[in-house]
């Protein structure tokens, strides 16, 4: 046995079988492989956080200098559109108004009134063949945890649907990005009456940018341009976040019919992230962890 | 990382490679990977393999490094974009994936020059600020014939 232990290509094998093992594993929902990294993850999170502030500083200091021309002529249109804007709000105000007063007199719900919306910054931000989740520096400790196989949305500062929590640590989670293969979602064309499909994932659409939409329902015609949100439907993601556009449309199969989608938000120039967490979980979270800070939507 | 494990291997050995291999991968897992153990296997070989390319006598030649990072860091990305074409290809029998071009100039091309600008300072850091001294690990040539002998094909 000892002899078998010495030999490095059985060590070898034995270690690929092994690693192969705690990659399955790992990829079962509600698995608690997830909890044993936690431990590293307090002291990798303050260490990322420190490189990440001190590269973001440089480069704001660079950025400081060469962005001081153009900072005069932006601010002289800016002013221009201070003044536009003032008289805006002030419209905006009295619509607001009568707003809510339809909105009491028919008993509407805002799209997102049961949900608290957590901010949260983007550590890192992978997307290559290989790895492509996003790191965020919000955890179980600023109330966002998650187990079993439940999930919550993520949206960019447009609303826009950036993709769901996969896993949590203390003070960090990880983003199923759109994109990614593992990812989908129930839609609905932005429309009264808009018929609900599936949108997905795929891996050859990833490089691209674009999602895969299917299980399109018979006697519907998707067209280039329709815009898809969240149907609600399974009740992961509240109905009506944005999800992007139609770009193409293939019905070349009857029983096949799909369609791509080009995804409203760019993951690679994101910087914040807001998640949404159902009231009454977040109720629950604040009960056992300290009282988190929830933020206005933006 | 992946430059900072293929360097170790080409360095330090085969045993260092595959030790540093499976830590970082584990951090790379932790840090973007949905699942963990993907990065530790790819780190893993990646340190072995750096190891026993260019082995023996060529150990102590730096220059030799950039050309391990070079050649591990194309196989990275063509086995990763080879996965991507052949994987909907076998499930689906159809594949619309990227042209070749976009493939060698958008992808390949600039990370294995990011990999090859981080070589420099890692390749310095390695050799004079690492575990051991003038950043090659003599012990390896001397047990090359025997432990390391293990790895090698004949």
């Amino acid at each position: 046995m000892r002899k078998l232990f010495s030999n490095r290509i059985f060590l070898l094998i034995l270690t690929t079988l092994l690693i192969l093992a705690v990659i399955i594993f790992s990829s079962l929902p509600g698995n608690p492989i997830h909890s044993i990294t936690t431990p590293v993850s307090v002291f990798l999170d303050p260490v990322q956080k420190a490189v990440q502030g001190a590269g973001n500083s440089v480069s704001d200091f660079f950025s400081a200098i060469t962005d001081g021309m153009s900072l005069r002529k932006e601010n002289d249109s800016l002013k221009e559109q201070v003044a536009k804007l003032q008289y805006q709000v002030q419209q905006d105000e009295e619509a607001g108004k009568r707003w809510q007063e339809l909105k009491d007199a028919f008993h509407i719900k805002d799209t997102f009134e049961n949900y608290e919306i957590y901010g949260a910054s983007i550590l890192t931000r992978e997307a290559d063949e290989w790895f492509s989740v996003i790191r965020i520096d919000t955890g179980s400790n600023n109330g966002v945890s998650i187990s079993g196989t439940n999930s919550y949305a993520v949206v960019d500062s447009q609303m826009n649907l950036v993709g769901r929590v996969l896993s949590t640590d203390t003070s960090s989670a990880k983003v199923l990005p759109i994109l990614h293969e593992g990812f989908s979602v129930s839609a609905k064309v932005d429309a009264v009456n808009g018929a609900v499909v599936h949108v997905h994932g795929e891996f050859e659409l990833k490089t691209e940018g674009l999602c895969k939409v299917d299980l399109i329902p018979e006697n519907v015609e998707l067209k280039v341009g329709d815009v898809l949100v969240t149907s609600g439907v399974g009740g992961l993601f509240p109905a009506g976040i944005p999800i992007g556009v139609i770009v193409s449309v293939d019905n070349t199969s009857e029983l096949l019919r799909s369609a791509t989608l080009k995804p409203y938000t760019d993951i690679s120039s994101l910087r914040d992230l807001f998640v949404l967490i159902p009231k009454d979980v977040s109720d629950t979270a604040a009960s056992v962890t300290p009282a988190p800070t929830p933020i206005p939507a933006p | 990382m992946m430059v900072f494990v293929i360097l170790t291997g080409y360095l330090y050995g085969t045993t260092d490679g595959a030790v540093v291999g499976l830590i970082m991968g584990f951090l790379r897992d932790m840090l973007a990977s949905p699942t963990l153990g993907t990065g530790m296997l790819i780190l893993l070989y990646a340190g072995i393999i750096s190891s026993l390319l260019f082995s023996k006598r060529f150990h102590s030649r730096i220059a030799l490094g950039f050309v391990q990072v070079f050649i591990l860091t194309l196989a990275y990305k063509v086995i990763g974009h080879l996965l991507y074409y052949l994987v909907p290809l076998i499930m689906n029998h159809d594949n619309n994936y990227l042209p070749l071009s976009a493939i060698v100039l958008n992808s390949i091309l600039p990370q294995i020059l990011i990999n090859l600008v981080i070589s420099v300072p890692m390749v310095l850091l390695l050799t004079y600020a690492g575990p051991y001294r003038k950043g090659v690990r003599r012990s390896l040539d001397d047990n090359r014939s025997s432990s390391e002998e293990v790895w090698q094909i004949r």
